[in-house]
């Protein structure tokens, strides 16, 4: 177990090399203001900066004590088990009841200790060794040690643990933390824990920072066995205190927590689907807080004047996946040619009222900036070198296809209006494509799929935490349809090989360099073209403050407070 | 189910119609004499019908024409009356366009249903005994479900479109007209002149084509007239669940369904096509009662 200062330099070292990153990208410093954000309405490349507000009091035990939040969420959720979540919104939740080894830092997806006190990686990068924070309590009063760390990572992904994916667990889990050998977790004493990987992982930080790894109480889950899903007990700032399903979910502060506790007596989730229902709760003063707004209503909020307004780019992509295949887009010139039929800047200032920012590959534009990604070129809108390549492609006269649009969807944004923008965009140049709506949840089954002969369009998005998830998902020659979510049937030996490769490697430089030949040979080929990155919106009544948005969408209330 | 009590008794005033009225004016023209309501909503559904039929000849851009920079404008802007929606495209141009399909489809559904129900009762009540047991044993079954649920189950099999849409309604609504049609045969059936006919040598054919038939012709209209403001209404809902007509095409139960989702920024947008689709049901219900009153002796004596 090389644990030697050497390593620990390197990780420090690696750490420092991303943040000079980001604070070369905040360009002259403290731009995290409305002036940086008009200007990633323009399109501005460079404004990739939360918006982190400044609080009135420099720590949480100055702050005014009490009031209890209540927030919306976009959906009901699944379960209180972390592990069990379905969605974005059950994460966006429970990371105030439950925490990690590491977490994201305030405003990206750079990794901190957090239940871990400190972490070394070995040189070829297999083996973790996490020492854990002392005096750590769970809810119930125990404490979480090693054996916690053990323990719940092996019921989320050891098929023998006996309590081994209690309910419905998340279907991604097995992509994400194919790396860990469940068996190989070895506890070395109360406050070491090492992790043996399978195999490369060199972004497993951003997943073990993820709340579907979250540390359990084994004890809770021993006592409660599948009840766990409505008795959760964690380590976070707050304590789960009542599930009444489709209408709230309570939690009350936890006056333990090793951070210190927090300023708000409680908080209260309201799933809330309906857009505008949003709109008029929030105006109604029966929300105190309200995220992912539907963009032509932000102008209104943000007049209003009673609530703080936040916006942030997300760890997210929206891209038009074509079936490379068979049919038409099966050339690479017709896939270009329909790169640049599409008005991008149109679609994000206008149908999408500036809640966007361009995308250039499968990389979300928070994520790829860390790397220098982000001013890699993209196609802009041209339709006559669109028509001329169609030209070229022997298709001057257009073709007829069909276009599979989702109703609505996690992270799709607006779907249909998008759809029928690009369907528009692609009749300037002669490509008629019928439309085709349906649901979200049969959507993704025949997603999932894959495109069938005759459909050369459909649409999808990701979420995000690294850089490779998104490539890793959906251009891999493994992932190609039926067998994941690559529904265009794209496969290339160099993209395969360079994500292995970047799995491989350790250091930032080399990492964006593998990034950046990844997302050239993406340019060429085309499998997808890739228009925004969404923006996270969230208002917060005036009434509180310390609130800060995050690029993940987990809404973590732990630093809010009474103004 | 008031509906179906009220079609029950259709059997005397089946009788009335079909005595000689040829001294009178033509029923319509009668009926709007003596009903002002009816005559206004003639009035309205003829106008909507007229506009829809004249929407290639009037100068309106393509309902499907966007523009992004001119999008969500209020009504009276310049160059659109009534604004334009989230993709920049005429409302009023919408509209007029979208009649076209809610009233085709509308109109188109309560046909198909009308004649396969129809000759469904007619079977049923004619012959009776095992032949109507089966018929309405389904016919029940398929009353168990709501409408709406067994339009969007079939919309489900079918697959999304405005023609699946309105074949659906079609079918969901077939039992509606074979119930109320069996229970007026079930009438006739045992009248003298069938009984004499049958005596007389005729066949089933003959006799459900020149004697029962005929005379069920007046009841089947006025289902239909009441009928035809449901279709509208349910042929919008399931576009308004997206089942329906698929974007871009203009429609109004998805314009509204669309609109929705700017309620709070501009209304304009859910509230016209809403009560456009208001008008033009109550107005065709209102045709319908009317109907209903002109060929109903009861009522016509009162």
């Amino acid at each position: 177990m090389a644990q030697g200062p050497q390593d620990l330099d390197r990780i420090v070292r690696l750490v420092a090399e991303r943040m000079n990153r980001r604070r070369l990208l905040q360009g002259a410093g403290g731009l995290a203001t409305a002036a940086a954000l008009t200007s990633v309405r323009g399109g501005a490349a460079h404004a990739l900066i939360g918006t982190a507000r400044p609080s009135s009091v420099t720590t949480l035990q100055e702050a005014k004590k009490g009031g209890t939040l209540v927030s919306m969420v976009v959906a009901e959720p699944t379960s209180m088990d972390i592990a069990s979540g379905t969605g974005q919104h059950n994460y966006s939740v429970m990371c105030n009841v439950f925490e990690n080894l590491l977490e994201y830092d305030d405003t990206g997806f750079q990794t901190r200790p957090a239940l871990a006190e400190s972490y070394d990686v070995s040189p070829d990068g297999m083996v973790y060794t996490f020492r854990l924070r002392q005096n750590v309590l769970f809810h119930d009063g125990t404490p979480m040690d090693a054996e916690a760390v053990k323990f719940s990572y092996q019921r989320i992904m050891d098929p023998n643990n006996e309590f081994f994916k209690l309910g419905q667990p998340f279907p991604l889990i097995d992509f994400w933390y194919e790396a860990i050998d469940p068996n190989k977790i070895e506890v070395k004493d109360p406050q070491t824990v090492v992790f043996n990987l399978k195999k490369p992982h060199s972004t497993l930080d951003a997943f073990l920072a993820w709340p579907a790894a979250a540390i359990v109480s084994p004890t809770a889950v021993r006592k409660f066995g599948a009840d766990f899903r409505t008795n959760p007990v964690g380590t976070g700032p707050f304590m789960f205190k009542e599930w009444v399903p489709n209408q709230r979910v309570e939690f009350v502060r936890f006056d333990q927590y090793w951070k210190g506790p927090a300023a708000l007596d409680g908080l209260v989730f309201r799933p809330i689907i309906e857009e505008q229902t949003r709109i008029t709760e929030l105006q109604a003063g029966n929300v105190d807080f309200a995220y992912d707004l539907p963009p032509d209503n932000v102008d209104q909020v943000k007049q209003a004047g009673d609530v703080h307004y936040f916006e942030v780019p997300l760890g997210h992509v929206w891209y038009l996946v074509m079936n490379t295949k068979t049919g038409p887009t099966a050339d690479v010139k017709v896939r270009q040619a329909v790169a640049y039929a599409i008005d991008r800047d149109a679609i994000i200032n206008d149908i999408l009222n500036g809640t966007a920012v361009p995308a250039n590959g499968p990389i979300p534009s928070v994520i790829g900036a860390l790397y220098g990604l982000e001013t890699a070129p993209y196609y802009t809108y041209d339709p006559e070198k669109a028509k001329s390549l169609l030209a070229e492609a022997g298709l001057g006269d257009g073709f007829e296809t069909r276009f599979w649009v989702p109703q609505s969807g996690s992270g799709m944004q607006s779907p249909r209006f998008m759809g029928e923008a690009i369907q528009a965009m692609l009749g300037e140049v002669g490509i008629n494509a019928q439309l085709e709506v349906s649901e979200w949840g049969s959507y993704i089954d025949t997603y999932a799929k894959g495109l069938p002969d005759d459909v050369a369009f459909a649409e999808c998005s990701w979420f995000a935490t690294d850089a490779r998830n998104i490539p890793n998902l959906t251009v891999t020659c493994a992932t190609v349809s039926p067998a994941g979510y690559n529904a265009g049937y794209y496969c290339s030996e160099n993209v395969d090989a360079l994500i292995d490769e970047f799995s491989r490697t350790l250091d930032a430089t080399k990492q964006g360099e593998i990034l950046a030949q990844l997302q050239q040979i993406i340019f060429d080929d085309v499998p997808n073209v890739y228009v925004d990155s969404q923006l996270g919106t969230a208002a917060l009544s005036q009434k509180y403050d310390g609130f800060n948005l995050h690029p993940s969408q987990l809404l973590r209330f732990y630093t809010t407070h009474l103004a | 189910m008031a509906e179906v009590a009220q079609v029950r008794a259709v059997p005397q005033r089946v009788l009335a119609v079909s005595e000689p009225t040829s001294r009178r004016p033509p029923l319509v023209l009668q009926m709007l004499r003596r009903d002002r309501f009816a005559a206004a909503a003639l009035t309205v559904v003829l106008t909507i019908i007229i506009t829809a039929l004249l929407a290639p000849v009037l100068s309106l851009d393509a309902p499907t024409k966007t523009n992004f920079g001119d999008r969500l404008q209020s009504p009276f802007s310049p160059n659109h009356l009534l604004g334009t929606d989230q993709l920049g495209r005429d409302v009023l141009s919408r509209l007029v366009w979208g009649a076209r399909v809610s009233l085709l489809i509308g109109v188109l559904a309560a046909v198909c249903a009308s004649t396969v129900g129809s000759l469904v009762g007619l079977l049923a009540g004619y012959f009776g005994g095992g032949t109507d047991s089966v018929i309405m044993r389904v016919i029940d079954i398929m009353l168990a479900f709501p409408y709406i649920l067994l339009a969007i189950a079939l919309v489900a099999a079918l697959g999304p479109g405005l023609v699946n849409a309105m074949i659906a309604i079609a079918i969901a609504n077939v039992a509606f007209y074979a119930r109320n049609i069996r229970g007026i045969v079930l009438g006739l059936r045992h009248q003298a002149y069938i009984e004499a006919a049958q005596a007389a040598g005729a066949t089933h054919a003959r006799i459900l084509a020149r004697h029962i038939l005929p005379n069920t012709i007046a009841p089947i209209l006025v289902l239909v007239s009441l009928n035809i403001g449901w279709m509208i209404t349910e042929t919008a809902g399931l576009s308004f669940l997206g089942l329906g007509a698929q974007p871009p095409t203009a429609d109004w139960g998805s314009m509204l369904a669309d609109g929705r989702q700017f309620i709070t920024v501009k209304y304009h947008l859910a509230t016209i096509p809403g009560i456009m689709i208001l008008i033009l049901v109550l107005a065709l219900n209102v045709l319908g009662d009317s109907l209903r009153d002109a060929l109903d002796p009861r009522l016509r004596n009162r």
